[in-house]
């Protein structure tokens, strides 16, 4: 049964449609409209009371205000120092991440090659998870000097734990019943492997890898800040150092950007790649 | 259909066959206690033989070098007074990152055009690296315990934040509706309805960040300090004793455990809600 074929106005019913649809449209913009002028209104509300308020509230020298922290972050453009900084932090983090999740993936998967193997190293492996790493930067830096080499390392090893943990969990939660019924098929153990146990572990991974560049950059910026001649890390600390609040705002600023911009960039590749995977990691 | 009762052979052959299952079990659990003290002491042994040795003891120090500092730090007091330094900045920040982040978030999360409006700048300042900020606390508060609790606050906020905001705005609004209907006020939904289908996010946010607070005072503590365990691996660190530097990560490796034990009964309490797996910004640095 057609709609054209149960109404004879067809004319009349396709006006109301289109009106409600319109109708329906407009009050979506309208809101969207609110939404974005609320948005906007507030961010320029508190630029403004930074601006023009907090310096009345407290020593200004404590918090800068925008128009300072924009000029410095111009400033530094124009010097093409900072450029050199970003370089070497992402460079950092981006060496860090790559080498944390191919090491984080290629032992969880040998691990849970043999139920056994991962029964003797769990408790071990709860254990290292709980080290606070930050405490092993200052180890890092006696074993390694002031170069990248810690940086990078540092970086590795936040990024590791979180890719071996949520491997390994998702490989462990590959549904039995599908592995048996493969195996009973006939499936090789690299069948299973390849066409069972990856693709099911897959969300977990590409979520926990996406995760985990937030966490390269700051073991980056946490080395950095602990001892370092360039960098990121090195800029803010040392603008903090020198009490020079500007800088260290623009640092985070700068900061800030590159997070979100690997941030972005990441969700775009786990759209591609897991595309019916929301997202739910284990930290 | 009666169940029949066991002749005595077949008695005898369940009890034979509970008793293998029992020592199967047993051996299962011996070797992997085996298995695993063998590798601590192989560890132990080959790190301690190999110190001096293969490898210079600067780099790696040596187990009897590490158990002598803490000997050391204990009897001389140091390890609780820079130790109860560091509790009390992460519990203290624990405490007041996840009350401001449950007080602020909640009438945010009831009023959904207020929270979509202030949501992107939630975003950006979450992903500002929590460490990025510490040398601006230092630079406010000076290199005393305040600092490290507001790190350690800023640390727990976001992840508190965050899921509060998500458990509120995951409940079913069927439910909603319904208890509407049947003339429910306002603060009765809220009481039977909002903060029983929240609570369990805020719980499993508030039990996954005390370790997070620990890591927050320690950077804290890194960037600048003069007391805390954080400050005594640095200070060791700048000593160039690798020993008194694995001795800090060893305690504060403990201390986090400690934590992680101490907070599980909440994950007990969330049995019953297997779905709430905070994920986002679980962040065991």
């Amino acid at each position: 049964m057609t709609v054209a074929a149960a109404a004879p106005d067809t004319g009349r019913a396709a006006a109301v449609l289109a009106s409600t649809a319109a109708a329906d449209r407009r009050r979506t913009q309208a809101e969207r409209a609110v939404l974005w002028a609320g948005t906007a209104a507030f961010g320029v509300a508190i630029l403004l009371f930074w601006q023009f308020g907090l310096g009345h509230l407290v020593n200004p020298r404590y918090v800068s205000d925008p128009a300072t922290i924009a000029a410095r972050l111009v400033e530094l453009a124009a010097e093409g120092e900072i450029l050199r900084h970003v370089g070497v932090t992402i460079g950092e983090a981006a060496l860090g991440f790559v080498i944390g999740s191919t090491l984080g993936l290629a032992s969880a998967f040998a691990l849970a090659q043999t139920r056994r193997g991962y029964a003797v190293f769990e408790p071990f492996l709860v254990g290292f998870y709980s080290i606070p790493k930050i405490a092993l930067a200052p180890l890092f830096i006696l074993w390694f000097g002031l170069g990248t080499a810690p940086k990078i390392i540092m970086a590795a090893l936040l990024v590791y734990f979180v890719v071996f943990v949520n491997t390994a969990t998702g490989i462990r939660e590959v549904q039995p019943g599908l592995l048996q019924v493969c195996r009973v098929l006939g499936a090789s153990r690299r069948d299973l492997l390849l066409k069972v146990t990856l693709p099911s572990a897959a969300p977990a991974i590409v979520a926990s890898v996406r995760i985990t560049v937030t966490r390269a950059i700051e073991g980056a910026l946490l080395s950095e800040f602990v001892a370092s001649t360039q960098g990121l890390g090195y800029l803010v600390a040392r603008a903090s150092r020198e009490f020079d609040i500007a800088t260290v705002f623009a640092g985070i600023v700068i900061i800030a950007a590159v997070v979100m911009a690997a941030n972005g960039l990441l969700r775009l590749l786990q759209a591609r790649l897991a595309p019916w995977h929301g997202g739910r990691i284990h930290g | 259909m009666t169940a029949r009762e066991p002749t005595p052979g077949g008695m005898a052959v369940l009890d034979a066959t509970r008793r293998e299952h029992r020592a199967a079990r047993t051996a299962q659990r011996r070797f992997l206690l085996a298995a695993r003290l063998g590798i601590v002491v192989v560890a132990l042994v080959g790190w301690e033989l190999a110190s001096g040795t293969l490898i210079r003891s600067f780099y790696v120090s040596s187990p009897s070098a590490i158990a002598e500092t803490l000997v050391e730090w204990i009897t001389s007091g140091e390890l609780f007074y820079h130790g109860a330094f560091t509790v009390t900045a992460a519990f203290l920040g624990y405490v007041l990152g996840s009350v401001a982040a449950v007080l602020i978030a909640w009438p945010l999360a009831m009023l959904r055009t207020a929270y979509r409006i202030a949501e992107p700048y939630f975003l950006v300042a979450y992903s500002i690296p929590a460490v990025a900020m510490g040398p601006v606390f230092i630079l406010w508060f000076g290199i005393g315990m305040t600092p490290k609790v507001l790190i350690a606050a800023y640390f727990v906020f976001f992840i508190v934040f965050i899921n509060t905001v998500a458990g509120f705005q995951q409940v079913p609004s069927g439910l909603l509706d319904v208890t509407r209907v049947m003339g429910a006020s306002r603060r009765a939904q809220l009481r039977t309805v909002l903060l029983p289908s929240a609570l369990p996010f805020v719980l499993a946010a508030l039990r996954i960040t005390l370790p997070a607070a620990m890591i927050g005072a320690v950077t804290g503590e890194f960037i600048s300090s003069n007391r805390g365990l954080g400050y005594l691996t640095r200070a060791a660190a700048a000593s160039y004793s690798t020993a008194g530097v694995l001795a800090g990560v060893l305690c504060l490796s403990v201390i986090v455990l400690l934590m992680n034990l101490l907070l599980r009964p909440l994950g007990h309490a969330l049995r019953w809600r297997p779905d709430v797996d905070v994920g986002h910004g679980a962040e065991v640095r």
